[in-house]
């Protein structure tokens, strides 16, 4: 039945592979690292399709295959993800919701964002993953997503409201 | 803290679809009466609408897809002409391909039920074995293809609640794909089941000696908006084959 096998793989493993490109860049920072990245993923989750339960949610198990992938890259990666948990940082308000935000704007207002940050909104806002499946996919507290997310909400809006960029902090990207 | 920054503070996880029933519920009430609340709402939603416009448009290039797809072991030459049928681009829908004896004719309605059951039985997998052997040596060994030879039917079982149907699981050169057959029936001479249900759609073609059919999953893929030519194209390729062969 392999080739049974392989259509239940593209149809259900292979269609999210934008989407896990798209968190890979996110993460990695740059196209090729990226690529390289999701095909590792693409050839674990084949390799161990098997175990996948039909009907479960595939595409959060990518998703953890593709962070564990990234973190044997990156070893700093739970650092950097972790990096504003442990500090009492209260996100300025923005004083309004900014609707009228145009795509380059998003695109620069987000690129902003410290990594821990980006992830869980492009995760959530922009890819719809829910609280649970992020918090397996990162292996954190569920409450930790939420608060992560909540602050994350809050410097998005006060960039895009205030337009240029805040100071960088200490370790912060970019 | 009042009514509307309680309300406020909890938009975010509200258009989340993360907030308990309860609070939901009264989140809705105060959104009902307070348009100010109500417009916060919508300027919280149409943002979200705005990132993911933004943050979404990257796609993985057509050299990942490749790359990532030659990893997959090569599929048979019999799963790849069903893949062919595969209307190009597709990447989300799935496509079955379906042969049936001409003179075998159902209504519409049964039709379209045992392909939608035949999607799902193929996708799923879920296949419980029945009387295997019951239609081939029926209708001694209809040839389902017949390029190539050595074609060999492994398997064969109801699929869903279609009597008058069997999923055929065929191998070829060690390889299986799956074909729905129709059982022979009587009715109306040449009526070609369509489909239209949920996100599944089919088409079908007449040659001399075949009806074939291609059933398409239109979830989530724009690229089969204009699926049907296509299709059409290579139904009748494969059926000109099929009678020339």
């Amino acid at each position: 039945m392999a080739d049974l096998r392989r259509a239940r793989f593209e149809t259900e493993a292979l269609v999210h592979v934008d989407e896990l490109f798209r968190a890979a860049r996110r993460v990695m920072g740059e196209t090729s690292a990226a690529e390289d990245v999701v095909q590792d993923t693409c050839l674990r989750a084949w390799q161990a399709f098997d175990r996948y339960e039909a009907g479960t949610n595939c595409r959060a198990w990518l998703y953890k295959i593709l962070f564990r992938a990234i973190a044997a890259r990156r070893r700093e990666l739970q650092r950097e993800l972790a990096m504003f948990d442990d500090q009492l940082v209260n996100e300025p308000h923005a004083s309004a919701v900014t609707t009228a935000a145009d795509a380059h704007q998003i695109q620069q207002a987000f690129d902003e964002l410290p990594l821990a940050f980006a992830t869980v909104i492009q995760m959530v806002d922009v890819e719809g993953l829910s609280y649970r499946e992020v918090a397996d996919v990162l292996d954190l507290p569920v409450g930790t997503v939420m608060s992560r997310l909540h602050r994350a909400r809050r410097r998005l809006r006060h960039l895009l409201s205030s337009g240029p960029a805040l100071p960088k902090r200490h370790g912060e990207r970019r | 803290m009042n009514d509307c920054a309680r309300v406020i503070a909890l938009l975010d996880v509200y258009l989340d679809d993360e907030t308990a029933p309860e609070t939901n519920a009264v989140v809705q009430q105060h959104l009902d009466r307070c348009a100010s609340c109500a417009a916060r709402l919508q300027s919280v939603r149409a943002l979200r609408v705005a990132m993911r416009a933004a943050l979404r448009r990257d796609r993985a290039p057509a050299s990942l897809h490749a790359r990532v797809r030659s990893l997959l072991p090569a599929p048979s030459p019999l799963a790849a002409l069903i893949r062919t049928w595969i209307v190009p681009a597709a990447a989300t829908a799935v496509a079955v391909w379906i042969v049936l004896p001409w003179r075998t004719s159902e209504p519409a309605g049964e039709a379209a039920s045992a392909m939608a059951a035949h999607v799902v039985c193929a996708l799923e997998g879920s296949q419980t074995v029945r009387d295997a052997h019951y239609y081939w040596s029926a209708q001694n060994s209809m040839p389902i293809v017949t390029s190539g030879g050595g074609i060999r039917v492994v398997d064969a079982h109801t699929c869903g609640q279609q009597p008058d149907y069997r999923h055929v699981i065929v191998e070829e050169g060690g390889s299986r794909a799956s074909v729905l057959i129709a059982v022979a029936g009587e009715g109306p001479e040449g009526r070609l089941p369509t489909l239209r249900r949920g996100s599944l759609e089919s088409i079908g073609v007449r040659g001399a000696g075949y009806r074939a059919f291609v059933v398409v999953d239109r979830s989530g893929s724009p690229a089969l908006r204009n699926w049907r030519e296509p299709a059409l194209e290579r139904l009748q390729q494969f059926l000109k084959h099929q009678e020339g062969s």
